[in-house]
């Protein structure tokens, strides 16, 4: 059953990776045929951001509810269906960056106006991905009607809910494009509603960043115990964890804009209340890895105080890559603590510490763990194996990774704090003295660039 | 990455890679039938963002300033 849709998610991966090629090579050799730098950020971001990790994503949970609740030969067709629009629509938003007609970064902020095209393609890919999350509620509902009283499997709930997510959340970005997005760049209406257009995008961008999240903790919860020889801590809390997680991710999208004005204090006030609730099931979550991995030591006998921490399998790369990204998590959460308070916030806003806090959380965090699955999840769907020459390969490829990764964000982070921009193309702003004092990190992060380049081809 | 993909894909020795899927503890608690209320949690997830986003929303059609007409310079189209 599993095996008849190898070609489906292997599909999903493979586009994937190219894609993420193609950055790799757009990033470092294009740049000197005069393309525009807004250009290649807005592939950059887009590629990388929304197309890779939703592509990965929806990939990663179909495999997941074939495993758990089943997938019919209906729902496989279907499924299908979900990929080629979700393809058609990141074809034709590409196209339109690519050219040029349409870089707007992938916050594509009004009033910046893209191509129609572009916009378009966006609708696509949501469109795609709703008929991927109706897929998966169907899955799960047939699973139950079949299993009457008992608990859905942990994985299926784990996907049930960050599809719930997903669905309500982009509510909100397909209303602002196809209600304001559409027509004005149509030229049906005139102008547009700024300030709504931001607020409707925020709605949708923050829960986004947990739709990342979120698969990486359902390999954290159930997938790496079983690597490292363990079994899961606690059913009941993983759930608990995911629902809080559901709850907190929508009603806080302010905390992105704490500087817009137009917004009454007050509401960002609560919604900056609502964003620190997530602190609950991400604590949860840590707690209850390390109580994994201790647990499992000590059931294989090791009694030291930190033995079960040593001999943890630092050599398989299914585990050490999301290992990484657990570790990286807690700058990552922490500096996000940071941007999500509304003082601390005015300090870094539009900042490049921003773009240094999200190479962590999702470059790192999100995207390590990713890469963690592939390593087992395309020999399983290829029917072959993961060698020991590959994994070592692996484990190289993470740690270079990690390195370049690792200079890159802490410049970006300290360039941030001495108000380098985010976004912007170099400048001297008119020779200011301050600028002076970003030269040195805007270099660390072009080296730290390059050498992170290497392991992702 | 993108080596190790394509090894994997069509190059790495045929042989079955598993699945790693963990169970939960023998002795675990029985997970509270309450988390599977979905009907609760959802409600609950709507009215939370009903909650904060009515009221500004409806500020900001309120008192909105006049619109933007496109920008296609510095960036953009």
């Amino acid at each position: 059953m599993a095996f008849m849709y190898v070609t489906f998610t292997s599909l999903l991966v493979g586009g994937l990776m190219g894609l993420l090629q193609t950055f790799v090579r757009s990033g470092k050799y294009t740049l000197p045929f005069g393309i525009d730098y807004y250009t290649i950020l807005t592939v950059h971001g887009v590629i990388l951001g929304l197309v890779m990790t939703t592509f990965f994503i929806i990939g990663f949970q179909f495999s997941l509810m074939g495993k758990t609740v089943g997938l019919t030969d209906k729902q496989r067709k279907a499924a299908w269906w979900s990929f080629w629009i979700m393809l058609a629509g990141t074809i034709m938003a590409s196209v339109m960056v690519l050219t040029g007609q349409a870089s707007v970064l992938y916050t594509f902020y009004a009033p910046l106006r893209a191509h129609p095209v572009f916009y378009f393609g966006l609708a696509l890919v949501i469109i795609g991905s709703w008929i991927a999350v109706f897929i998966n509620f169907r899955q799960l509902y047939l699973w139950r009607k079949a299993n009457k009283g008992q608990k859905s499997p942990l994985l299926a709930y784990m996907v049930t809910i960050n599809m719930i997510m997903w669905v309500i959340a982009s509510l909100g970005v397909a209303v602002s494009v196809l209600v304001l997005f559409i027509p004005w760049s149509l030229g049906y209406t005139a102008t547009i509603n700024v300030l709504l257009s931001r607020t409707l995008f925020w709605y949708f961008g923050h829960p986004l960043v947990y739709f990342w999240l979120l698969p990486a903790y359902m390999a954290w919860y159930a997938i790496i115990p079983k690597i490292i020889g363990g079994k899961i801590l606690s059913d009941s809390l993983a759930r608990l964890a995911f629902i809080l997680l559901l709850l907190f991710s929508i009603p806080v999208g302010f905390h992105h804009q704490l500087t817009e004005p137009g917004i009454d204090a007050t509401w960002k006030f609560i919604q900056v209340v609502l964003t620190f609730m997530v602190v609950i099931p991400t604590l949860m979550t840590a707690f209850s890895i390390f109580a994994t991995f201790e647990a499992t030591g000590r059931k294989k006998g090791y009694t030291t105080l930190f033995g079960w921490f040593r001999k943890l399998p630092w050599k398989d790369v299914r585990f050490l890559a999301p290992f990484i990204g657990m570790v990286a998590f807690i700058p990552g959460g922490a500096g996000g603590i940071i941007n999500a308070s509304h003082q601390m916030n005015a300090l870094i806003h539009n900042t490049i510490w921003v773009t240094g806090h999200f190479h962590l959380t999702a470059a790192m965090t999100s995207v390590l763990t990713f890469f963690g699955i592939t390593y087992w999840l395309v020999p399983h769907l290829t029917g072959r194996r993961l060698t020991p020459r590959l994994n070592k390969l692996g484990i190289i490829q993470s740690l270079t990774w990690t390195v370049g990764m690792l200079i890159m964000s802490t410049a970006m982070h300290i360039q941030g704090l001495l108000g380098g921009p985010r976004r912007s193309n170099f400048s001297e702003y008119a020779g200011g003295a301050q600028v002076d004092t970003w030269i040195s990190y805007q270099m660390a992060q072009e080296s730290a660039d390059r050498f992170s380049s290497l392991p992702s081809s | 990455m993108v080596y190790i993909f394509i090894q994997l894909t069509f190059f790495a020795p045929r042989g079955v890679e598993e699945y790693p899927i963990a169970e939960e503890e023998e002795d675990a608690e029985p997970t509270p039938k309450l988390l599977e209320n979905w009907v609760l949690w959802i409600a609950i997830t709507i009215g939370l963002i009903l909650f904060a986003y009515t009221i500004p929303v409806f500020e900001i059609l309120q008192h909105s300033p006049p619109g933007s007409p496109p920008f296609d310079w510095p960036i953009g189209k």
